[in-house]
């Protein structure tokens, strides 16, 4: 079977994936996908990746994007001028952060849990507003007290960080020295079939197959 | 039950990861999980300074970390109850910090972090182009201080409109006849229930039972309807008069006790 034959049509198992992931607000996670259809992890991770293989070789206007531990079907960056055209209350529910906010993010992405003064003591500038904002938008939250002298809070990203800026999980990032070396530039951080099927094989291992 | 009493004033809850209530109250108005606005913190100050008085050993260090509690819950309070600040406010808060420490020491520092947010400004530039299924939680409604102040001002225009055309026979939006057919005058409800019972009581005189149909007469609009039955209702609970209803939706007939 030659390879454009593969993906003219879907399997059963993957199209009702995809329907699950149609009706779906949130991220769907491969242990959800697999109770709903009855079928092992390993089974639904694969079936994922075949989703996955046939929206991008189709040129489908939906991408299938791992966002925050979970699976979501996403209209393609092709596409965004005219979906913003028709929606536009879309653009308005993007979440808006100033550079100082993105910068403290980072901050806080790689140290957490984190307090205000470590945080500060990084940036060399006061955080409390930049923090504010963040809690308020609901991408970082407090994760407990640091044991110590006044108990400062402690900061961490949210799944909606996850999500805003495309992340399946925190370990998505590259470290601190790979983008020293590689310059963020040529740092690719979307997901990709061959990390699917990694872990469709742990997957599988786990499941005894 | 003494021995009742003392437990009581020596319960105590545990919960895991917090040293207890008052640190979990704390938690939860930090991490926007409770409105601090709803908090009485005169209340909960009390409770829990009577709470500490009753264990009987009370460290400094207890009390030095009620009272940080208690400033935290006080400040978020004051947060909550000001108006928000405008996102991107937060950009000209640039106060430097520890301006004796070595700048080359601190750039160098920061500077992977500042590719940190380039690599995310990119990362949210690629996933701002890509949109999804919109959730259908509906957020609680919100109102602002701006939205009651300028509904306060409707308030007093529309008052101040009904004081001067009052009388004057204007048409105003307090005019009986600008109300919609079914919903009941603007009469007081206790003033509409006694005049009804003083009516119905003046045709129950003499009579061994009078129906629903006959009374409510000509004027069956909702509004007389809805008057009429509360009114029976009424005379029923203070003992004035029995209803009876033979047959589901048939007549009711008010008897005179």
């Amino acid at each position: 079977m030659s390879s454009s034959a593969r993906f003219d049509t879907l399997s059963e198992t993957a199209a009702k994936i995809e329907a699950i992931l149609f009706t779906a607000s949130s991220p769907v996670s491969v242990k959800e996908l697999a109770e709903a259809l009855a079928i092992p992890q390993s089974a639904a991770a694969n079936e994922i990746r075949n989703l996955f293989s046939y929206l991008e070789k189709t040129g489908s206007g939906i991408e299938l994007q791992e966002l925050a531990g979970g699976w979501k079907l996403m209209t393609s960056p092709l596409a965004s001028d005219a979906v913003a055209r028709f929606r536009d209350t879309a653009q308005r529910q993007k979440i808006r952060l100033s550079k100082a906010a993105v910068e403290t993010l980072a901050v806080i992405a790689y140290n957490q849990p984190v307090t205000r003064s470590e945080i500060e003591d990084i940036r060399g500038v006061r955080c409390e507003r930049v923090i504010e904002t963040l809690l308020s938008h609901g991408i970082v939250r407090i994760a407990g007290r640091k044991k110590g002298t006044g108990s400062p809070l402690l900061y961490r990203t949210t799944d909606l960080f996850l999500e805003t800026f495309g992340l399946a999980a925190i370990s998505d990032l590259p470290t601190l020295e790979e983008l020293q070396e590689l310059g963020h530039e040529s740092y690719q951080p979307t997901r990709t079939p061959g990390t699917v099927m990694a872990e469709a094989a742990a997957s599988r291992e786990r499941d005894g197959e | 039950m003494e021995e009742q009493s003392r437990e009581l004033s020596c319960f105590q809850a545990d919960i895991e990861g917090f040293s207890g209530p008052f640190d979990l109250l704390c938690y939860l108005v930090e991490n926007r999980q409770l409105e601090a606005a709803r908090i009485s913190v005169g209340q909960v100050v009390r409770i829990y300074g009577a709470y500490l008085a009753n264990t009987g050993k009370v460290s400094v260090a207890v009390v030095s970390e009620f009272l940080s509690m208690a400033s935290s819950l006080v400040l978020n309070k004051i947060r909550s109850l000001f108006p928000q600040r405008e996102t991107g406010e937060e950009d000209s808060d640039y106060s430097i910090i520890d301006e004796g420490a070595n700048v080359e020491e601190k750039l160098s520092r920061y500077r992977p972090y500042r590719l940190a947010a380039a690599f995310l400004a990119k990362c949210r530039e690629r996933q701002d182009k890509m949109f999804a299924r919109e959730s259908e939680e509906i957020e609680e409604p919100s109102w602002g201080l701006g939205d009651l102040f300028g509904l306060c001002n409707i308030w007093w225009d529309l008052l101040e409109a009904h004081r001067g055309t009052a009388g004057k026979g204007k048409i105003s939006l307090f005019d009986d006849g600008m109300y919609m057919e079914g919903v009941p005058a603007p009469l007081p409800d206790e003033a509409q229930i006694e005049k009804k019972i003083s009516e119905i009581m003046a045709g129950l005189q003499g009579k061994q039972w009078v129906s629903l149909s006959a009374l409510l007469g000509e004027n069956r609009n909702a509004a007389a309807f809805v008057v009429t039955l509360l009114s029976l209702l009424e005379m029923s609970r203070m003992g004035y008069i029995r209803l009876y209803q033979e047959v589901l939706f048939q007549d009711v007939l008010i008897c005179p006790l």
